[in-house]
């Protein structure tokens, strides 16, 4: 009996070691399958440059194509090299190009050309016939193109391809006087009274005949109504509309342009899966939603007000009464104010009966006292963004107040202040009382040395990420470290100047006390504004990596988990490409 | 953990140091303990070692979600990961490979940033030179793609 169990226990065992071992043999067969699948016939054969490796490895195209995505776009069009890499090259390329092209400025006008021309060239005959019939000069391109680039766009804005169009229209064709007046008077005078000219219908032409064929992509995500509207298109009536937005996940309506379509229903009701909505307010004035967001959100699908995340508005004039009707967006968390300002006569006091969903809060510029909102929000906002240094400091205060008033549950907070002085005691008193866990502080006030040593000992318990976006010597930070009565897991110095040897002997010495560190970051500002033209768009100044020795951040390695540099904005505007 | 690598060479590690690969962990997962090894019949030793090396660097980082459509540089690398890159081509492509294949998310990427900075700022017959690539356009067929691709040109 003793011997039967011992065997049958013997055999279980054996079993079990074989039902191991297939297990392993399947996960080891189908991962080398997925694999070798990904090497398909024109996966890219990068052969060993030095010789001592015999057997040169193959990178397979989707490691490729992640390659290529981490380069800058200035090194993306030298990597059409051969026939493999021009193949994974070309759809990223060409997922985005009137972004690309705008951001080069209306001065590089060869390259809204050079597009142009190639989408062009993508036409079938019929199309290309029609746009002759109707008296536009055509490039002669007696080859096929090599690509269907048009299947690869994954962001449609008409307001950059109207912009493509008419500068390739503007260069391209005989332009006489007419023409010239025509542009002339579109950028000088009230949109609303301009007739569509002879000219002004071939630039229709070609727009339809280009969206048409944009609308066959495959890869849509992004679209956005925008641009003249005396140049709109009715989108609806193409027959690839509804399958081309099918999969669009972020939509941007410029209540200018849509406010001229009759059938809202048509245009936006297809759009059914929605997450992201932008709102850039851009002719306030003009508008007649310029302050109800009832209006335009009421012409969205109850489905996308289902799956509606996130919400930008830019130039809106705040009519709080009418954002309680986002209250119908049970999914909303992100809400985003750029540039908002307060309606005339908007009531001060408003009795809320509407809760939004919304945890994260982005404000930019606004000189509004944004109250109502969280009212609205203050059982679920989580996190706030405030960069107010275009505004004054008065309005700053203002909406700082809404928040200890409203907001007890901030767990992340990230604040660009012009004066340290409205950081009141009020606000000292909330956030010892907060669940704060992480704060970035930015300010170019001259006082913020001798503020910051007494506010840290104000820190919650709760807080264990601190970044500072200003100058912090190595005594101030020692100073720092001694007030504040918590122990930081994670620590940001990211002045524009950089950390030295000394910043990181005190943080080491920390970490090795403490044994709570487990993050440095430093040098947001160069990683981030390296490149010289973006640097001189934001008016920022040229700063240099830090330089640390060898020695210093080895023994850092030792206690510190992570010493890296930053590339996250904190202060990033959302709302900035539109 | 007990893993062999292509040339059978037995490494010892600590499970949470080989659940950074995706494709161990869920192993691990299914299979349970076990003493027995695991054989990576597709990552030689001395490779399997920097694996190992990386992973037990990292052995406590979070796991970090990228969105697909968020903003890749490759200027991020911290000092101790370039400092782990500099190593030959051949080796720096095995690591990718090995990455790929242990499913190792932070590892490919920054193997593959790495291979980024490489391109960054070469011209194509710099880049061919580089990773000794055979130019197999016809002199139209790259007059073509250059022309249809002209927009975006750096000059």
């Amino acid at each position: 009996m003793q011997k039967l169990r011992i065997r049958k226990s013997k055999i279980r065992e054996s079993k079990k070691k074989v039902n191991k071992i297939s297990t392993i043999t399947k996960y080891h067969k189908d991962n080398q399958l997925t694999t070798s699948n990904k090497r398909t016939r024109w996966s890219n054969r990068i052969q060993q440059a030095s010789n001592d490796v015999v057997d040169p490895p193959f990178l397979p195209d989707d490691v490729i194509s992640i390659i290529f995505e981490y380069l800058p776009f200035s090194s993306r069009f030298n990597c059409l090299v051969n026939r493999s890499w021009c193949r994974l090259m070309v759809p990223i390329l060409w997922r985005s190009p009137f972004k690309w092209v705008s951001k080069r400025g209306l001065n590089d006008n060869k390259k809204y050309i050079f597009l142009i021309r190639t989408y062009l060239s993508c036409l079938d005959p019929v199309s290309k016939a029609n746009l002759r019939q109707a008296g536009i000069k055509l490039p002669r391109n007696p080859k096929q193109p090599l690509f269907r680039y048009y299947q690869y766009l994954k962001e449609f804005n008409f307001r950059d391809i109207q912009t493509c169009i008419k500068i390739w229209y503007d260069n391209t064709q005989i332009i006489d006087a007419d023409l010239k007046d025509y542009w002339l008077r579109y950028r000088n005078k009230d949109i609303r009274s301009l007739e569509i000219s002879e000219i002004g219908s071939k630039v229709m032409y070609l727009m339809t005949e280009i969206t048409r064929i944009l609308f066959n992509s495959t890869c849509l995500k992004e679209f956005a109504f925008g641009g003249n509207p005396k140049f709109r298109l009715r989108f609806e009536s193409f027959p690839e509309y509804r399958l081309a937005i099918e999969n669009v996940t972020s939509l941007s309506l410029d209540p200018i342009f849509t406010e001229f379509y009759d059938n809202w229903e048509a245009l936006l009701n297809p759009f059914t899966n929605i997450k992201k909505l932008y709102l850039p307010f851009y002719h306030l004035e003009k508008t007649r939603f310029r302050d109800d967001l009832n209006i335009i959100v009421r012409h969205l699908s109850s489905r996308t007000l289902m799956v509606l995340t996130w919400l930008g508005l830019s130039n809106y004039r705040l009519c709080l009464e009418s954002l309680a009707v986002l209250s119908t967006c049970p999914n909303l968390e992100t809400l985003v104010f750029w540039n908002c300002t307060k309606k005339i006569n908007a009531q001060n006091q408003l009795s809320i009966t509407q809760f939004l969903s919304v945890k994260s809060l982005f404000i930019f510029n606004s000189n509004h006292d944004l109250k109502p909102i969280f009212q609205m929000t203050e059982k679920t906002l989580k996190e706030i963004v405030l960069d107010n240094s275009s505004e004054s400091s008065e309005n700053t205060k203002v909406i700082l107040d809404a928040m200890i008033q409203c907001s007890p549950n901030i767990t992340k907070l990230a604040l660009n202040i012009n004066k340290i002085d409205i950081l009141s005691d009020k606000f000292n008193k909330w956030m010892e009382l907060s669940k704060l866990e992480s704060l970035v502080l930015k300010s170019k006030d001259a006082k913020f040395k001798s503020f910051i040593q007494v506010f840290v000992t104000h820190f919650p318990e709760s807080l264990t990420d601190l970044d500072l976006e200003i100058s912090i010597t190595p005594t101030l930070l020692i100073r720092i470290l001694n007030n504040c009565n918590v122990y930081f897991k994670k620590l940001g110095l990211n002045d524009k100047f950089g950390i030295t040897d000394d910043h990181l002997r005190i943080l080491t010495k920390y970490a090795e006390t403490y044994e709570s560190l487990e993050e440095v970051r430093f040098d947001r500002w160069p990683v981030i504004y390296k490149n010289e033209e973006m640097r001189a768009k934001r008016g920022y100044e040229s700063s240099e990596l830090s330089k640390l020795s060898k020695a210093v951040l080895e023994k850092a390695g030792k206690f510190i988990k992570v010493v890296r540099r930053d590339s996250y904005d904190p202060f990033f505007n959302p709302m900035y490409p539109y | 953990v007990k893993l062999t690598s292509s040339e059978g060479t037995e490494f010892i590690i600590d499970r949470k140091v080989a659940e950074k690969s995706v494709l161990l962990k869920n192993m691990l997962e299914d299979v349970g303990e076990s003493d027995m090894a695991i054989p990576l019949p597709n990552v030689t030793g001395p490779i399997l070692n920097k694996v190992i090396d990386y992973c037990t660097h990292h052995r406590d980082d979070p796991f970090v979600s990228q969105e697909d459509d968020s903003k890749k540089v490759s200027d991020d690398i911290d000092d101790w990961d370039a400092e782990f890159c500099k190593v030959d081509q051949g080796t720096l492509f095995e690591l990718i490979l090995s990455a790929n294949y242990l499913d190792i998310k932070p590892l490919l990427d920054l193997t593959c940033k790495t291979v980024a900075n490489m391109i960054k700022g070469k011209t194509p017959d710099e880049i061919r030179k580089t990773f000794n690539i055979t130019n197999d356009f016809t002199p139209e067929e790259e007059e073509h793609v250059r022309k249809e691709n002209e927009w975006c040109e750096e000059r």
